[in-house]
């Protein structure tokens, strides 16, 4: 994905060694990294950078400079209030919810017969037995990194 | 041979075919899959990009559900969970704080015990079992002499230090699961490039290009299949393009067919 960001790996690198928050948070590269971890893995100077990426886009959370792209962040949120409501990934849960964030609505409808066809967009949730346990675990985490 | 199985949510949904084949491939091995009771989803994709202890404590909890249902080893056939799962063992082991952390959140115990396998892992040491069995049963066997692309993308290679194939860059694991069902392997430059997969709902257009560029390198070398063991490339390339069918041979998936020749269709 690095021919696609404005700050590619070795930009972000530098900027967040400069402290530049400002062109780090300000622009949505951060945000297009994938951990693909094609970056670490070939690094000469053994730097992971992909780590680096992880916790800067924690640190533009909590620092609300957050500059997503809509459709991204309306990825993630979909992905995680899914494990909050169920305990597992509804796919199709995912994409509903993802579509009413994004606001996408149409996006990818026309291969929805075929994937039902074939058995792939299960309709009912799966919700498991322990979803009070992975609510707490949830809960306990975010407590954790607001009082980090 | 029993082993604790780990399914994740794709294999119950898009990926069905995936754990279809499985199945099948497990039943001809006399594997015994034992489903981990109540699993839940670990994280993958976007728990880590939101909260590092999130990423780390999802998948954790079924490693302690592993652990408390008596298992030593646990198989995660999806190479994003697989990715997570192991990433999980290694933060626990080796960050500081990490240890006594994640059983607090979890609020169960967790001595960190169980060894995580993909699947090219299980099927690469159940290679020689597999080369009798092809031999014994396929009569004829329509992999023999086919050129197969090894497509392994991100997430069963990278990082190393959690993954520990033999080489990052070149891995062979999936080469010896070929040879066994004498089907022929080739060398080709993409196999450890991304296919993108985690934006296949939320930006496409950068899968497409990744995924289409992969694709069209494993046809080029082959001139005949990909077999992969991811399950977002395969899901990526078959919801969006329809170019590639897939069809269940006796290997972990293999995504067979030759791209139509209308190659505009593939970018939106």
């Amino acid at each position: 994905m690095g021919s696609e960001m404005t700050l590619p790996p070795h930009a972000i690198m530098r900027l967040t060694l400069a402290n530049d928050r400002e062109r780090l948070f300000g622009d949505d590269s951060l945000w297009l990294c994938l951990t693909c971890e094609t970056c670490s893995a070939r690094c000469p100077k053994e730097v992971d950078p992909a780590r680096v990426i992880d916790a800067l886009r924690e640190l533009a959370a909590v620092e609300g400079a957050e500059h997503a792209p809509r459709t991204i962040r309306a990825f993630h949120e979909s992905f995680l209030e899914q494990i909050r409501t169920t305990g597992r990934l509804s796919e199709v849960g995912l994409i509903m919810q993802y579509k009413l964030r994004s606001g996408a609505l149409l996006q990818d409808v026309a291969v929805a017969p075929a994937m039902l066809r074939r058995g792939k967009l299960p309709l009912r949730a799966q919700r498991i037995e322990g979803i009070d346990e992975v609510k707490r675990l949830m809960a306990a985490c975010e407590r954790k990194r607001g009082a980090s | 041979m029993t082993l604790a199985y780990y399914p994740g949510c794709s294999m119950h949904g898009t990926s069905r075919e995936y754990e279809e084949s499985l199945l099948a491939v497990a039943a001809a091995l006399e594997l015994d899959l034992r489903e981990i009771d109540d699993w839940s989803c670990c994280g993958a994709s976007s728990a880590h990009v939101a909260d590092h202890l999130l990423g780390v404590a999802l998948p954790a909890r079924n490693l302690a559900l592993a652990e408390a249902q008596g298992a030593d080893e646990v198989l995660a056939p999806c190479a994003a969970c697989y990715n997570r799962l192991s990433g999980a063992v290694h933060a626990v082991a080796d960050e500081p704080g990490m240890a006594a952390e994640v059983p607090e959140v979890l609020s169960r115990p967790f001595a960190n015990s169980v060894r995580v396998l993909s699947i090219v892992e299980l099927l690469q040491g159940l290679a020689p079992v597999i080369e009798e069995r092809v031999a014994a049963r396929l009569e004829p066997n329509p992999l023999e002499h086919l050129n197969i692309a090894a497509y392994w993308g991100c997430l069963l290679v990278r990082p190393a230090e959690i993954t520990g194939f033999d080489d990052s860059e070149r891995p062979t694991g999936m080469d010896d699961v070929i040879s066994a069902c004498a089907a022929n392997p080739v060398r080709w430059n993409m196999a450890v490039e991304c296919c993108g997969g985690a934006f296949s709902v939320s930006r496409t257009s950068s899968v497409l290009r990744l995924s289409r560029a992969a694709a069209f390198a494993a046809f080029a070398a082959s001139r005949s299949a990909a077999a992969t063991a991811a399950l977002s490339a395969s899901r990526a390339r078959w919801a969006k393009s329809g170019c590639v069918s897939t069809k269940w041979r006796s290997k972990p998936r293999l995504a067979m067919g030759r791209p139509r020749a209308r190659p505009t269709s593939w970018v939106m």
